[in-house]
C-alpha cells in the first residue's frame, strides 16, 4: 500500500503531535505515523519549560540564556521558543483547558508542584488541577489517597512536604478514601480512578468521600483522579462544592494528565483533518542526494505476509523519540538512529554512558542527533544530511529533560518549528 | 527499627552485652558458616556466628543458583562429582523449600568434541549420576529455545537452589537449636593465649559498638575473606578470590538447567529461577574478595559463549549483571578453572594455634558436607562425641496445606506455597499479621510486588526482624524488586505502603528508596544498551524527572 502526503510526521508523542498541528495550520495534508502513544501516555500533562540549570530556576526564560550552544533552545533562540509556546497555549485556550502559567512581578515563571513523594518539582505551563498558587499560603492541607492505590501514601507525602521550609506554617492532615471499586486484589491505578470519576457515579463517590472535609481545609491534595478530560470543570466544581482548592499531585505512570492532553491535541488534529496511522513500525527509508523520498515498513522482521506500507511525502518530521521512545537505539558498541541511520552526534563513549549516582546526570541521557538552525540533521562537519527531514523532540541530543525539567518544552518548541519548516519545504517542493 | 518479636531476630536481646561466652565462634555468614553453625548446634555445642554484612552477604548469594548434579565435574574431578550428587540428593530432601527440582540438560553442539561424551558417560556412572539420552527432537519439544544445531542431549538430576534462602533456613534451624547469629559484626581481632584460641573481638558495623566473644574454638568460614581472617590470627591460608560474573535475563526461556557438554568453561550454564534465567559464569583472578563489579567485556563474552546454546539470546532483555568471588583453594598458586573445586579443612594446630580451624574451597552444592567435616574436627577437639545429623532433619517444617488454605483469604494471591517456602519459620508470624491486617480492612494486606507475589504482611514480618535494616534486606528475603520492573514500581509501592502502615526501617523512606534504586542501578550499568537502556531511561525519568528525588535530597541534606 502506498500513501502520498505533503508532510509525514513520524511519531505521535508531544513533539510529533505539535509538529502535525503546526504543519496542518499551514493548510497542508499531514499524515502522522506512529508505533505507540509516546511520552504523553506516561506524563503528568504538565509542560516543563526549563526548571533546572545546575540548580532550580524560577524564570525559565532568563535561565535559557545560560544554556550551552548545543542545546535545542539555544539553536532555536528564545524568540522562536516563545513563539512556539504561545502558539501551543493558544490551542489549549481554544479547547478551554484552563492551562496556566504562574506570574511573578509581571513575568511568567515556573510553578513548584507537589509530588506523591512529598517533593516539589518545577514546571511551567500547567493544567488547572495542578495550580499550586493556593498551596503555599494554605494553613490547613489535606493529603487524600485512595485505598488500593499503592502509588500514594498520604502519610509519606505529608511527612515529606512537612519537612520543607515552604511549609513550616502549614498543617497537613491525611486521609485514605475508601475505594470506589468492590473488593479486588488487583492494584488500582490513578487512571482507573480518573475513569471512574469521569462518570456521574464515580463523581458521586468522590464528592461523598470529600464532602465531610468541606470547608475544613484550604487545599486538598489528591492523586490525578479528577476525570479524563483536560478541562478545569471538575476542579472548579469540586472547589466550589468543598469550599477549598482541590489540587492533583504529580505521580508515576500511567500518565493521566498526559492522556488528557493527548485527547485535546488529537481533537485539534482531527479538526485539521490530520490523518493518523497507528501501530506502524517504519523500518526503511529511501533517500538520495540528501533528500528523502519515502519511508516504509518493508523490512519488518518476519513480515512476509504483511503488505508493505510505503509513505511518500514531500517533507518529513522525525519525532520518533529518544532511547526510551525507540527513535534511538543503543548497542554495546554505539548509539544509532533507527530509521534513516543518521549520524548520532551526541554519543558518549561506551564505558562512560553513566555516572555513579542512579539519580544523577548520565552522559547517555544527552544522546541524540545534532541539527542546524532549521532543525535538519547534520553530520560532524555540520553539513545537512537530509534537506527535507526535520527533527523534533527527544531524537535531538544535547539536552537532559529529566535533569533540566525541559522535556515537553523542547518537544513543543522543536515540534512546532519542525512542523512549520516541513510545511515550508513541502510548499517549496510543490512549487518546484 | 521496630521492637523485635520473640519469634524472630537472630541476634536476640541477650546479645546486647559486650562480653559473650560460648564454645565456638564461627566466622562467616555464608552457606558454609551458617551450615557449620547448624551442624554444631544440632550436636549440642554452644556457638555464635559473626558475619560482617547481612545473611549470605558474600558469595552464597552471588552465583548462578545451580544445585549441581555433579555432571560438570564428572570427568576431571570424580570425587567432587560424587560429593555433588550425594549432597544434591540430601538437599532436595532437607531443603525442599529452597530447591526447585527442574532437572538439567547437557547439550553437545557441533563445535564440541563428540569424543568427550564417551569419556563423560562412564564417569557419570562411576560417580552415581543418572544420565538419560533424549532425542534432540524430544529435548527441543521440552525446551524449544535450545539450538536446533544440538547434536546430543542428556538429562541429569541438576536442580536450582535459592542460595540466600538456603542460608536463611539453615540459620532458622540453627537458631531453634540454640545457635546465635550476629549480623553486621566484623571481626577485628583474634586473641590467643599459650597457643590456644581465647577470644574473638568484633565491631558492630552499624553502631560501632565492640564485643568480645570468649570461646574455646574458632571456625574460619569466611570464604573469599578467609585469608584476611587467618591473617588476624597471624596465619596464612592458600585461598585466592576468583571473580565470576553472571547475567540475569528477564525471561524464563528455559525451564531446565542447560549445560554445554564439554570440559567446564565460562558462560556455559543456564539456570532458571522464578520468572528469570541466569547465565554464568566467568572466572577472573582478583585480589579483592569484595570485587563484585562485572565489566562490560565480561558480559559481552558471556553472551558470545552462551549464544550457540540459545541462538536468540541477544534478543532477550537483560535485567542486570552481577558478580561474586569464589574462594579457590590455591596451594602452589593454581589459578582459575585449573584450581580444584575441592574443599579443605585446616586444623591450625599444626601452625601452632590450637582450636583454630579454617574451611574453604568447595562449592555451594557441597556446603553441608563441608560443614560436617569441619564440625567433626571441632567436635573431636572439644571431646564431643555427638555425630552429625544435618543430613536427616529438614531445615524448616513444611507448611500444612490445610492451614494455608484457611488463611488464603487474607492474602492477595491464590497460592500461598511460594510465600510459605520463602518465610520458613516465620510463617506463623506472617499468617497472624495477614489476619490482623485483613480484620482491620478487607484490603489490608495488599500485593506489593507482582513478580514475586509479595504481600504487605510478609514485608511487615521481615521489617520487624531486628536484622532487617533496609529495603535491600527485605528484597533479599522476599525477592521484591528482582523481577521485570527491578524496583521501579514495587520499591515505591513498598516504601509507600510501609510508611502508610507505620512500618519503619533504619533510614527515612526517601533515603531507603534512593538506596534501593542505587543498588539496582549498579547491576544495570555493565549492560547498558538495548532494552536495558530504555528501562534505565524510564526509571530516571520517573525518579530524577517527575518525582525530582535527587533535588529534594540536595535541598534537604
Amino acid at each position: 500500500m502506498q500513501i502520498t502526503t505533503d508532510v509525514l510526521v513520524i511519531g505521535s508523542g508531544m513533539a510529533g503531535l505539535t509538529a502535525a498541528l503546526a504543519a496542518a495550520s499551514k493548510g497542508l495534508r499531514v499524515v502522522v505515523a506512529a508505533n505507540g502513544a509516546g511520552s504523553l501516555a506516561i506524563s503528568s500533562g504538565c509542560i516543563d519549560l526549563l526548571g533546572c540549570v545546575d540548580q532550580e530556576v524560577t524564570d525559565p526564560w532568563e535561565a535559557m540564556t545560560k544554556l550551552g550552544p548545543d542545546h535545542p533552545y539555544t539553536i532555536l533562540g528564545s524568540a522562536r521558543v516563545r513563539q512556539a509556546l504561545e502558539a501551543f497555549q493558544h490551542i489549549l485556550d481554544r479547547h478551554k483547558t484552563g492551562y496556566r502559567i504562574a506570574k511573578k512581578d509581571g513575568k511568567n515563571v515556573n510553578s513548584r508542584l507537589p509530588t506523591i513523594l512529598g517533593t516539589l518539582k518545577p514546571s511551567y505551563l500547567i493544567p488547572a488541577g495542578h495550580d499550586s498558587s493556593e498551596l503555599f499560603s494554605a494553613k490547613q492541607v489535606l493529603v487524600a489517597g485512595v485505598e488500593g492505590l499503592r502509588d500514594l501514601s498520604p502519610k509519606l507525602c505529608a511527612h515529606e512536604l512537612g519537612k520543607l521550609p515552604e511549609f513550616q506554617a502549614t498543617h497537613f492532615a491525611t486521609e485514605l478514601l475508601p475505594s470506589p471499586f468492590s473488593q479486588t486484589h488487583r492494584g488500582i491505578s490513578s487512571l482507573d480512578l480518573a475513569r471512574q470519576v469521569s462518570h456521574p457515579k464515580g463523581l458521586d463517590w468522590l464528592e461523598t468521600c470529600l464532602g465531610r472535609f468541606a470547608r475544613a481545609y484550604d487545599v486538598i491534595l489528591l492523586p490525578p483522579i479528577l476525570g479524563t478530560r483536560a478541562d478545569d470543570q471538575l476542579v472548579q466544581h469540586l472547589g466550589q462544592k468543598l469550599g477549598c482548592h482541590v489540587q492533583e499531585l504529580l505521580t508515576i505512570p500511567p500518565g493521566v494528565g498526559g492522556l488528557r492532553l493527548r485527547e485535546v491535541l488529537k481533537d485539534e488534529a482531527a479538526a485539521h483533518t490530520v490523518r493518523f496511522l497507528e501501530n506502524v513500525h517504519l523500518t526503511c527509508s529511501s533517500c538520495s542526494n540528501g533528500h528523502c523520498h519515502y519511508v516504509s515498513t518493508q523490512c519488518e522482521e518476519g513480515g512476509e505476509n504483511q503488505e508493505e506500507l510505503r509513505i511518500v511525502a514531500k517533507s518529513f518530521v522525525l519525532a520518533s523519540g529518544g532511547i526510551l521512545g525507540g527513535g534511538i537505539w543503543t548497542t554495546p558498541y554505539e548509539i544509532c538512529e533507527v530509521l534513516f541511520q543518521l549520524p548520532v552526534q551526541f554519543q558518549p563513549a561506551v564505558d562512560q554512558r553513566t555516572s555513579s549516582d542512579a539519580l544523577g546526570r548520565h552522559p547517555i541521557s544527552l544522546a541524540g542527533l545534532a541539527c542546524d538552525s532549521q532543525l535538519r540533521p547534520i553530520d560532524d562537519r555540520k553539513t545537512c544530511c537530509l534537506d527535507n527531514v526535520f527533527l523534533a523532540g527527544r531524537i535531538l541530543g544535547g539536552f537532559d529533560p529529566a535533569e533540566e525539567k525541559s522535556g515537553f518544552g523542547v518537544a513543543i518548541a522543536t515540534g512546532w518549528h519542525a512542523g512549520l519548516m516541513a510545511a515550508e519545504a513541502s510548499g517549496m517542493e510543490a512549487r518546484a | 527499627m521496630m521492637e523485635a518479636a520473640d519469634s524472630v531476630g537472630f541476634a536476640g536481646k541477650q546479645m546486647a552485652e559486650d562480653r559473650i561466652e560460648t564454645d565456638v565462634v564461627v566466622i562467616g555468614g555464608g552457606a558454609t558458616g551458617i551450615g557449620t553453625l547448624r551442624d554444631l548446634s544440632l550436636r549440642g555445642i554452644a556457638c555464635v556466628l559473626v558475619e560482617q554484612g547481612g545473611i549470605a552477604h558474600g558469595t552464597s548469594s552471588r552465583f548462578h543458583g545451580l544445585l549441581h548434579s555433579g555432571g560438570r565435574y564428572a570427568v576431571n574431578d570424580t570425587l567432587s562429582a560424587k560429593e555433588c550428587i550425594e549432597e544434591n540428593t540430601i538437599l532436595r530432601r532437607i531443603g525442599a523449600q529452597c530447591v526447585e527440582e527442574t532437572e538439567g540438560f547437557f547439550v553437545l553442539l557441533p563445535e564440541d568434541d563428540p569424543d568427550y561424551v564417551e569419556k563423560w558417560l562412564p564417569c557419570c556412572k562411576e560417580a552415581g549420576i543418572q544420565t538419560e539420552e533424549l532425542s534432540v527432537e524430544e529435548a527441543r519439544r521440552l525446551e524449544p529455545e535450545i539450538s536446533p544445531q544440538a547434536v546430543r542431549v542428556f538429562r541429569v538430576p541438576d536442580s536450582c537452589v535459592d542460595g540466600f534462602r538456603l542460608v536463611l533456613h539453615n540459620a532458622m534451624s540453627a537458631r531453634r537449636h540454640g545457635g546465635r547469629v550476629l549480623l553486621y559484626h566484623k571481626v577485628i581481632g583474634i586473641s590467643q593465649q599459650n597457643g590456644c584460641i581465647q577470644s574473638v573481638e568484633v565491631v558492630n558495623t552499624l553502631t560501632g559498638e565492640k564485643k568480645t566473644l570468649f570461646c574455646r574454638a574458632v571456625v574460619n568460614a569466611a570464604g573469599s575473606w578467609s585469608g584476611q581472617i587467618a591473617a588476624l590470627a597471624g596465619l596464612d591460608v592458600p585461598v585466592s578470590p576468583d571473580k565470576g560474573s553472571l547475567i540475569v535475563f528477564n525471561h524464563r526461556f528455559t525451564s531446565r538447567v542447560v549445560n554445554r557438554l564439554h570440559p567446564g568453561s565460562d558462560g556455559d550454564i543456564f539456570v532458571p529461577h522464578g520468572s528469570i534465567t541466569i547465565l554464568g559464569t566467568t572466572s577472573v583472578a582478583t585480589d579483592r574478595p569484595d570485587d563484585t563489579r562485572p565489566s562490560r567485556q565480561e558480559i559481552l563474552r558471556l553472551l558470545d559463549i552462551g549464544e550457540p546454546l540459545f541462538p536468540k539470546l541477544r534478543s532477550y532483555r537483560i535485567l542486570r549483571a552481577f558478580a561474586g568471588t569464589r574462594p579457590l583453594y590455591t596451594p602452589g598458586n593454581a589459578q582459575g578453572r585449573s584450581a580444584s573445586r575441592n574443599f579443605q579443612v585446616f586444623d591450625h594446630a599444626r601452625d601452632g594455634l590450637q582450636g583454630f580451624f579454617s574451611i574453604f574451597g568447595g562449592k555451594l552444592t557441597t556446603y553441608r558436607l563441608m560443614a560436617e567435616r569441619v564440625s567433626d574436627a571441632v567436635a573431636a577437639y572439644l571431646h564431643v562425641s555427638a555425630p552429625c545429623t544435618t543430613q536427616d532433619q529438614p531445615m524448616v517444617t513444611q507448611a500444612d496445606p490445610q492451614r494455608l488454605e484457611q488463611t488464603r483469604r487474607c492474602f492477595p494471591v491464590g497460592d500461598l506455597s511460594l510465600m510459605a517456602d520463602r518465610v520458613g519459620d516465620d510463617l506463623d508470624k506472617v499468617l497472624d499479621l495477614a489476619k490482623k491486617r485483613t480484620q482491620v480492612s478487607p484490603a489490608g494486606n495488599p500485593l506489593i510486588c507482582e513478580c514475586e507475589m509479595v504481600s504487605l504482611a510478609e514485608i511487615e514480618s521481615i521489617a520487624q526482624d531486628q536484622d532487617s535494616h533496609s529495603l535491600t534486606d527485605i528484597r533479599l528475603r522476599t525477592r521484591l524488586g528482582m523481577g521485570t520492573c527491578q524496583g521501579t514500581f514495587c520499591a515505591l509501592r513498598a516504601v509507600n505502603t510501609m510508611f502508610e502502615h507505620d512500618i519503619t526501617l533504619s533510614k527515612d523512606p526517601l533515603c531507603e528508596l534512593h538506596g534501593f534504586l542505587q543498588e539496582r542501578f549498579r547491576g544495570l550499568t555493565p549492560t547498558l544498551w538495548g532494552t536495558q537502556a530504555q528501562e534505565m531511561q524510564l526509571s530516571h525519568a520517573i525518579y530524577a524527572g517527575v518525582l525530582n528525588v535527587r533535588n529534594a535530597y540536595a535541598n534537604n541534606n
